[in-house]
């Protein structure tokens, strides 16, 4: 079959239509389509560990809170060991109260120093100076025993006891004490 | 043979050519592609509509644990924080340094013819916690430089038994001229002093026991 140059250019114009046509349909109509639905997958995917991490923070929590109430109850506990108040105002009047039921009369405690230790937070470190100068060694240590015991913040650094120059059944002591207060 | 005349061939010619109309099937094709397209392009559509619904579900999802996971974060941090206080806490309580063992240790060593006259002693903050003791006394009896050694070697052997790398050396040890009374006999003294080292370590909670499944 021969064409005529009429139908030729009929057919080489229908050609020239038919890749427009398809041009645009792929560019104009499908392209957007198709770029719209890989940025949805793309923002999808990257959402899925964000949603993973945020799942696996508050199962995390869970799992701490499982924890916590022991430790809350060692925080409560050594809360309440720590009357309200300076500490200069309640600690020396406990300590003497202490000696005095062990048969100490003269106590003298005076703060040291007094540091924020960083280690503890909303709790502060007393160092007191304590002077007893009047003991009988062993019902001083048997005091010291149960003070050690009973004072669980409380922690002897150094000690320095020595013979009465004027009774020789009797002894001076000398302590530094550390003692943890509220902040 | 009889001859046949088509007398309709060129109708019939007409109508074969209208059938194998070139247009009309070019036509045809093209309904036929456009019809594809069409097709395809609303699947596309609906593959677009479904991830575009996919991901609004997953947006909706994060920002409703955002504020769940911010508050989860705060929430962590606070209790971490207890945790490690509680930890720490108990840490220094459980470490303290007990000076009432030390002491029993101590006197339970001195024999009634040694005065202890003075104890000093001290113990560091950091691990190894290492307690330094000076003790100054007075050891009577007729040897008393012996009395004296006995006294020093009953203290190591006796704080060794409870604490590590303990030393006790003699930092003087000095005949007296004083005299005495032990027994009703007047005997020589000796002024000695001894430095004392010993570190302190925590013992170790024992493990607790395996716990025993419940029969069933």
């Amino acid at each position: 079959m021969k064409l005529t140059k009429d139908q030729t250019q009929k057919i080489a114009l229908g050609a020239l239509m038919m890749i427009g046509v398809v041009y645009s349909y792929f560019d104009f109509l499908l392209g957007p389509i198709q770029r719209g639905r890989d940025v949805a997958n793309t923002n999808s995917d990257g959402l899925e560990p964000q949603i993973a991490a945020a799942n696996g923070q508050i199962a995390r929590v869970a799992t701490i809170e499982g924890q916590s109430p022991e430790a809350m109850r060692i925080v409560k506990q050594v809360e309440a060991m720590i009357p309200e108040g300076s500490p200069v105002a309640w600690f020396p009047p406990r300590l003497s109260e202490f000696f005095k039921k062990k048969g100490i009369d003269k106590v003298t405690a005076r703060v040291n120093n007094d540091s924020l230790d960083k280690d503890y937070v909303g709790y502060r470190r007393v160092n007191w100076g304590v002077e007893l100068p009047r003991v009988d060694f062993m019902s001083f240590a048997a005091a010291i025993a149960e003070l050690e015991n009973e004072e669980m913040l409380l922690e002897i650094q150094s000690l320095d006891i020595e013979a009465g120059r004027d009774e020789a059944q009797m002894q001076r002591a000398n302590l530094v004490l550390s003692n943890l207060v509220r902040q | 043979m009889a001859l046949k005349i088509e007398l309709f061939h060129e109708v019939l010619l007409a109508k074969k050519h209208q059938q194998y109309d070139p247009l009309k099937i070019s036509l045809l094709g093209l309904i036929v592609i456009a019809i594809g397209l069409a097709s395809y392009y609303f699947v596309e559509l609906a593959q677009k509509r479904s991830a575009v619904a996919a991901y609004e579900i997953k947006q909706k999802e994060f920002e409703r644990l955002i504020p769940l996971s911010k508050e989860a974060k705060a929430r962590e941090d606070g209790l971490n924080k207890e945790i490690v206080l509680a930890e720490r806490l108990n840490k220094r309580i459980e470490g303290r340094f007990y000076w009432a063992p030390v002491f029993e240790l101590v006197a339970s060593t001195v024999p009634k013819n040694v005065q202890i006259t003075r104890l000093g002693a001290d113990v560091t903050q950091d691990a190894p916690r290492t307690c330094r003791m000076l003790i100054d006394g007075l050891a009577a009896g007729v040897e008393p430089r012996a009395v004296a050694e006995e006294l020093r070697t009953a203290i190591v052997e006796k704080l060794g038994q409870k604490y590590k790398n303990t030393t006790a050396v003699f930092k003087s040890l000095d005949e007296s001229n004083e005299k005495a009374l032990l027994d009703g006999k007047q005997v020589q003294t000796a002024v000695f002093s001894i430095n004392i080292s010993f570190v302190y370590v925590q013992e170790q909670a024992p493990a607790p026991a395996p716990r025993r499944k419940a029969k069933s």
